[in-house]
């Protein structure tokens, strides 16, 4: 029979450390020996060297033997019944004689194999009342721990006295694997590592891959001398999987950075939390240390128990940071009640808007206004930093512990603006607030002095060197944004936006009412333009006419016909200006409306002024026809108005060879018509035989000074309509037109409907 | 009241219309003494002081200081005045001014014409009227040409 040994020899160094095997090194710790058997058979296929020392049997005379051959009958029939009834799970080891002395053995699966290994000594029955104590101790630091961090450092004061390792670190990672020593129980002579940073580097993704598959890990002497294992050589590059294994060799990387270290033993125990690696509890002894299979397991529990809590705790410390948060937030609004852009001033330098969300500098942006507290860059680069965010995301919110991905400039400007948080309050308006944070390097604190750092040699790892690394690692980086605080910062956030369109209404509030006194003044000064428009412009138009006249009449034998000629254009001149004023003095005044609506019989309104018109109906041979119209609510003489205007414009555009037929009828009452208030109308249609106008002026038609017409075929202000549109305003009703060139036009008058 | 002493009153404020004013009635025939004042004050002093009885008012309505209905309605707190004939001459056509004027005792209203031809007319047909007669209403209240 050829047997080997199947020991990895690959040089590993630091660059390479990352591929290294470490879960296939072919060899063991001295502290116990292994044995390796076939599922299938139970003969033994791998061995480690030490055998000898524990069994007095060679490799060579168990490997390809049965373990019933090896072990006895009845311990053959114990681990069988041990692997069918654990399900080949290791936490409670098997207890077994060999040789006459007690062994603590562990059987896990590997592959087509059962790995067993044994450990020498057996615990005593006190170690279950200490389980039974450690348990009920369980709930006195649930309640003693009034945070995580207070409860990491019960669990790490508690397994060092479980344990008696000299140094007890609770380690914890960020998302990226960066480690924290989060808390620390240590002998009171050595140098604290609370505090320290490590990068995540320094446990390579396979190391956590093992430590997320092998919860526990044992080192009694870190100058062991690594066990071989052997195995018949009976295929090329057999090897035996000790990912799960308890004796697994360390890696030579690691054992180097524990000589740098000064640590002669280590436990790790796994921290899971939602399947992921959490963090560690890492053990240090600066000598030798073995620690029984019975005193792991409670160590072991302690690192449970812990796991179990992290989610409560971490819920709990966000609710209390939410509290915090809340109760510095109503501080500082209630400090904060006046409305103005200074109020904004004021919050942006209270430090409560600060450690709300545990930033070091913030900025209230509006318009183009920065309002800003704490560190922060200039506010040229803050607003360069908004433009950047807010090109990279079309989100409102936007946060980043690593605002140089985003922002290639903030390399230089970590000081301040490592990390920042946005919250985009309206983008049409500019409005928001961010926060920022300085790079982590500038927070963390070496624990202890740095000048006592342990290193070892040049090349070798060291606390002190990890920290280096990490800060590579971490520069240009701010602190995590927690959920709390981003929590904390969106109340903020919704309440400054509150705030802010408060503002803004108020600032639009006296806008209006400047606006409005604007308005009212230039009312007034309307007011003065009717009065101007009677008596400054009225009166001596009124007198070039009358003056003009008596030239005319009394004087017109003496003068030639050339001077009668120009004084009659002056007169038709002035004339129409005449006109044009008293129209706009009409207009206006129906613009300043507030009369009281009386019932008016449109019937008797419409035969007053066809009466009125009498002398141009007769003249132009018109028609007026029409029968009983309803009465509305309105104001006399405005209605008047509108039917001289409309039947005057009939008049005025009738066909030269046709006599005007004019038809004045209630039509209908109209449910909900568009462009009104729904309700009931009245419809009255005026309907003409004239020249008409082209639809496409329908509306058009209304406006002030809207003439279709040659001032020489037609004359008027081009008021008329506009005036009866304004009419029909002030009745809450409405007039639409319709034309067709050379057949009509017809005016729709809508009444709303007494009831 | 014969027509030998019919005296006649006009208050307005502008000069150019107390021209016409004038020229207009010199133009008439008949013996019209005529009473030009520039303001409400001095028409209303005039008024209640003057030994010479007032046969007819002419009354602007747009005068500085009191208007002409505030004139008109202080002429009618007098008894000797209350049946004076009042004509309104203004330059107003409003339908509400010339409401206001009838309801104040207004007994004519004559919008300033804007022909000479027809101011004389109008200045004539008003001094044409039998004033003890004349009852205003709607149709007669205001001169049409």
């Amino acid at each position: 029979m050829k047997i080997k040994d199947i020991v990895n020899r690959d040089i590993v160094n630091l660059t390479n450390c990352e591929h290294e095997p470490i879960h296939i090194p072919g060899s063991i710790q001295p502290h116990g020996f292994l044995i390796a058997i076939k599922k299938k058979d139970y003969t033994i296929d791998f061995c480690s060297a030490n055998s000898l020392a524990y069994i007095n049997l060679r490799p060579e005379q168990l490997l390809s033997k049965n373990t019933e051959t090896v072990l006895g009958h009845s311990q053959h029939q114990k681990m069988l019944h041990y692997i069918a009834s654990q399900s080949a799970s290791f936490s409670s080891p098997l207890e077994m004689e060999l040789n006459g002395s007690s062994y603590n053995v562990s059987i896990h699966a590997s592959g087509d194999r059962y790995i067993l290994e044994f450990e020498p000594g057996v615990s005593s029955s006190s170690d279950l009342s200490a389980f039974y104590n450690q348990t009920r101790q369980f709930v006195t630091y649930m309640e003693r721990s009034t945070s995580l961090q207070k409860l990491c450092q019960t669990v790490a004061d508690e397994t060092r006295s479980i344990t008696g390792y000299d140094r007890v670190m609770i380690y914890r990672f960020d998302k990226d694997y960066n480690g924290e020593v989060f808390a620390e129980s240590k002998r009171d002579d050595i140098e604290s590592f609370l505090g320290v940073h490590y990068p995540h580097t320094d446990i390579p993704a396979q190391a956590r891959a093992l430590y997320k598959q092998n919860l526990l890990r044992l080192i009694v002497d870190v100058n062991y001398q690594p066990v071989p294992i052997f195995t018949i050589d009976d295929e090329p590059s057999k090897n035996l999987d000790l990912g799960n294994a308890l004796l697994r060799s360390v890696s030579p990387i690691h054992v180097q950075y524990l000589h740098n270290i000064g640590v002669g033993a280590t436990l790790t125990i796994s921290l899971m939390h939602q399947d992921e690696l959490w963090g560690l509890i890492a053990c240090h002894h600066y000598s030798v240390k073995y620690i029984n299979s019975f005193t792991r397991i409670s160590a072991q529990l302690q690192g449970h128990f812990l796991t179990s809590q992290i989610n409560v705790r971490q819920v709990e410390e966000q609710h209390t940071l939410a509290k915090q948060v809340n109760s510095a937030l109503e501080k500082m609004l209630a400090q904060t009640n006046s409305l103005d852009r200074q109020s904004f001033k004021m919050i942006a330098v209270q430090k409560e808007l600060l450690a709300l969300c545990n930033a070091n500098g913030v900025a209230i942006f509006i318009d183009n206004d920065i309002y800003s507290g704490g560190n922060v860059p200039s506010q040229e680069t803050i607003r360069s930093i908004i433009t950047a965010l807010k090109l990279h995301s079309d989100k409102d919110v936007i946060f980043s512990s690593k605002l140089v991905d985003i922002y290639p400039e903030a390399a230089s400007i970590s000081d301040t603006s490592a990390g920042i948080l946005l919250h985009l309050l309206d983008d049409v308006l500019n409005m928001g607030v961010i926060w920022f944070r300085h790079e982590t390097l500038e927070e963390v604190k070496w624990a202890g002095d740095p000048s006592k750092a342990i290193i070892k040699d040049e090349k070798g790892l060291s606390p002190r060197k990890s920290f280096e690394l990490w800060k590579e690692v971490k520069k240009f980086q701010s602190s995590e944004w927690r959920e709390a605080e981003l929590y904390a910062a969106a109340t903020f956030a919704q309440s400054l936006e509150k705030q802010m369109h408060l503002l803004f209404l108020s600032e639009e509030e006296q806008k209006y009412r400047v606006l409005s006194e604007k308005l009212k003044e230039t009312n007034a000064e309307l007011e003065n333009v009717n009065w101007i428009s009677t008596h400054d412009l009225k009166e001596p138009l009124r007198k070039i006419q009358v003056f003009a006249s008596r030239i005319l009449d009394r004087n017109s034998d003496e003068l030639s016909s050339a001077v009668i000629d120009s004084i009659q254009r002056m007169n038709n001149s002035a004339s129409r200006m005449q006109t044009l004023i008293s129209d706009i003095l009409t207009y206006s005044k129906m613009q300043r409306f507030n009369e009281t609506l009386t019932e008016v019989n449109l019937t008797l309104v419409v035969n007053e002024v066809v009466n009125e018109l009498n002398e141009d109906i007769v003249e132009r041979h018109a028609t007026i026809t029409g029968g009983k119209l309803p009465a509305v609510d309105g104001v006399s003489f405005m209605l008047h108005q509108l039917f001289i205007n409309l039947i005057r414009n009939s008049l005025k555009f009738a066909r030269p060879d046709i006599a005007p037929v004019i038809d004045i009828s209630f039509k209908e009452t109209v449910v909900n018509p568009e462009r009104l208030v729904p309700g009931s109308y009245y419809a009255i249609v005026v309907k003409d035989n004239g020249i008409g106008f082209s639809d496409q002026h329908k509306d058009a038609i209304f406006n002030v000074f809207t003439r279709l017409h040659a001032k020489a075929d037609f004359t008027g202000s081009g008021i008329g309509l506009a005036l009866c549109k304004k009419i029909m305003q002030n009745h809450k009703g409405l007039i639409t037109a319709h034309g067709k060139i050379n057949e009509g036009a017809e005016f729709t008058l809508y009444f709303p409907a007494k009831v | 009241m014969g027509q030998n002493d019919l005296t006649i009153f006009y208050a307005d404020d502008d000069p150019d219309d107390q021209l016409l004013f004038r020229e207009a009635v010199a133009g008439l025939e008949g013996p019209f003494k005529i009473q030009v004042k520039n303001s409400a004050d001095e028409l209303l002093t005039e008024l209640t002081n003057s030994l010479v009885a007032p046969s007819l008012v002419f009354l602007d309505l747009n005068m500085p200081g009191k208007s002409g209905f505030e004139v008109l309605e202080e002429i009618r707190q007098y008894d000797q005045l209350k049946n004076l004939p009042v004509i309104i001459l203004s330059t107003s056509d409003d339908k509400r001014d010339i409401d206001e004027a009838k309801n104040r005792g207004a007994n004519f209203f004559i919008t300033k014409p804007l022909s000479y031809r027809t101011y004389k007319k109008a200045i004539a047909y008003s001094l044409s009227i039998n004033w003890e007669k004349f009852k205003a209403n709607r149709e007669n209240f205001v001169y049409t040409d």
